[in-house]
């Protein structure tokens, strides 16, 4: 069975089907929260969060379309909420009015983020975790979550150019950041 | 494509997918260009090391069950209990149907001989029955409805001829009956009042016709005829069985 004919079976009101999705979707919810703000209850609760939006957002899903990037899109918007309120941003800050916010930050969050050693695994979240927001969202849904430009498009609310250009923006800042490790994979 | 560009943007070029243009075009440049192809092998490497090096975080099943339980509630809060819908829904519909095979009678069609009337009575509660059944239980128990309706039309006695003009009326008058059942059926929907739409709307279709086809005993001219009966009796139930069926689709009931 599909992610979307399970979805179509929950909007029906099976539970079954429910629990299953649960159970698919809730570990790549959390997965998504937790790179976005490594802490752990912090990502259960807004995974809690998402999945009740989508509980009463159930009767809006188009079955034609493919569920992640719906439910995604809403789960982009919880961490928008989130961030907001943690930043004290103003609340109608968008998408785009991040990424043009974070745009000025320059290489300077990567380099003091990069740990002096350890596993590869604590480098590389590292090197995410120093990613301005609106980049790493991206690189989250394209790399971890395998949408494409488009679809996280149309999850963000933004276009498919401004998407593919933040996610370059974010790949080089990887590549940068995690240049060392990098050459002893090549090695390898 | 010049050497500054792909090396500048090496790492979104691996990202692409390997039928990409952008990356083909990478690619065959980089052929002829070592520092181009470093920086491409550079950004490959950087894809297969996020693939690989960030394991999902476990996720605590408390955490998953604590959700699944909230919305499981609400989900329960949202949908009658099956004694309500057994009482409420199908009630309704049986009256509805019901309803249908007496208000022709009511109407003055004429009753015909009295053995007529006794198949037709039969064949009404027979459709009654059927169609609450096909309604609580969905499913392959849709398919009771048309096979009753196919015993009732194997009844008829002889051969004959089969006439459009003798036909269309008694398929008109199934779907007519057929119609009072299924905007109940509908509103009941609507109102989360029935288990599971998609079937017991195709079923109140096909239920309100097979009444019609119990009120065609009495009054149908044609009666006697195999072909006629096949043709527009019991084609009249697999018809407003399959408009039940595509109508109900294109409906969309809250939860």
């Amino acid at each position: 069975m599909t992610e979307e004919t399970l979805m179509a079976a929950y909007c029906e009101g099976d539970r079954k089907a429910f629990e299953q999705l649960l159970g698919l979707l809730g570990p790549r919810l959390h997965g998504f929260f937790m790179r976005s703000f490594n802490n752990c209850s912090m990502a259960d609760d807004l995974m809690q969060t998402t999945l009740l939006k989508v509980h009463r957002a159930r009767s809006e899903y188009r079955r034609d379309l493919p569920l992640r990037p719906w439910i995604f899109g809403i789960a982009a918007r919880v961490r928008l909420d989130e961030y907001r309120r943690q930043r004290k941003l103003a609340e109608d800050l968008d998408e785009e009015a991040l990424a043009r916010a974070e745009e000025g930050g320059g290489d300077a969050e990567v380099a003091s983020a990069r740990p002096e050693a350890g596993e590869r695994a604590a480098q590389v979240r590292a090197a995410i975790a120093a990613l301005p927001e609106s980049q790493r969202v991206i690189v989250h849904l394209h790399r971890f979550e395998g949408m494409t430009f488009v679809e996280i498009a149309r999850a963000l609310e933004t276009s498919e150019g401004a998407v593919k250009q933040r996610a370059f923006r974010a790949y080089e800042r990887l590549r940068r950041a995690l240049k060392p490790l990098l050459q002893r994979e090549e090695t390898r | 494509v010049t050497c500054a560009e792909i090396q500048a943007q090496a790492a979104g070029l691996a990202s692409l997918p390997p039928t990409d243009a952008a990356r083909i075009a990478a690619r065959a440049h980089a052929s002829s260009c070592a520092a181009c192809t470093a920086a491409l092998a550079e950004g490959e490497t950087l894809m297969r090391v996020l693939d690989e090096a960030l394991p999902l975080e476990s996720l605590q099943p408390e955490a998953l069950q604590r959700t699944a339980q909230e919305i499981l509630s609400e989900l329960d809060r949202g949908r009658p209990a099956r004694t309500r819908v057994g009482a409420g829904g199908l009630g309704a519909i049986a009256l509805a149907l019901s309803a249908s095979w007496l208000l022709p009678l009511a109407a003055g069609h004429k009753l015909g001989a009295g053995a007529g009337v006794w198949m037709s009575a039969a064949l009404a509660a027979l459709a009654a029955a059927t169609t609450a059944a096909s309604i609580a239980l969905g499913g392959l128990a849709l398919a009771a409805i048309p096979l009753l309706s196919l015993v009732a039309s194997a009844l008829g006695s002889t051969g004959g001829p089969v006439r459009l003009a003798a036909g269309l009326p008694c398929l008109l008058f199934e779907l007519g009956l057929a119609f009072p059942a299924f905007a109940v059926a509908t509103v009941l929907a609507f109102k989360r009042l029935m288990p599971e739409p998609r079937s017991a709307l195709p079923a109140a279709a096909g239920g309100g016709a097979l009444i019609g086809q119990a009120v065609l005993h009495l009054n149908c001219h044609a009666l006697p005829s195999h072909g006629h009966l096949f043709i527009f009796h019991t084609g009249g139930v697999l018809l407003a069985l399959a408009l039940g069926a595509v109508i109900c689709r294109s409906l969309r009931f809250g939860r």
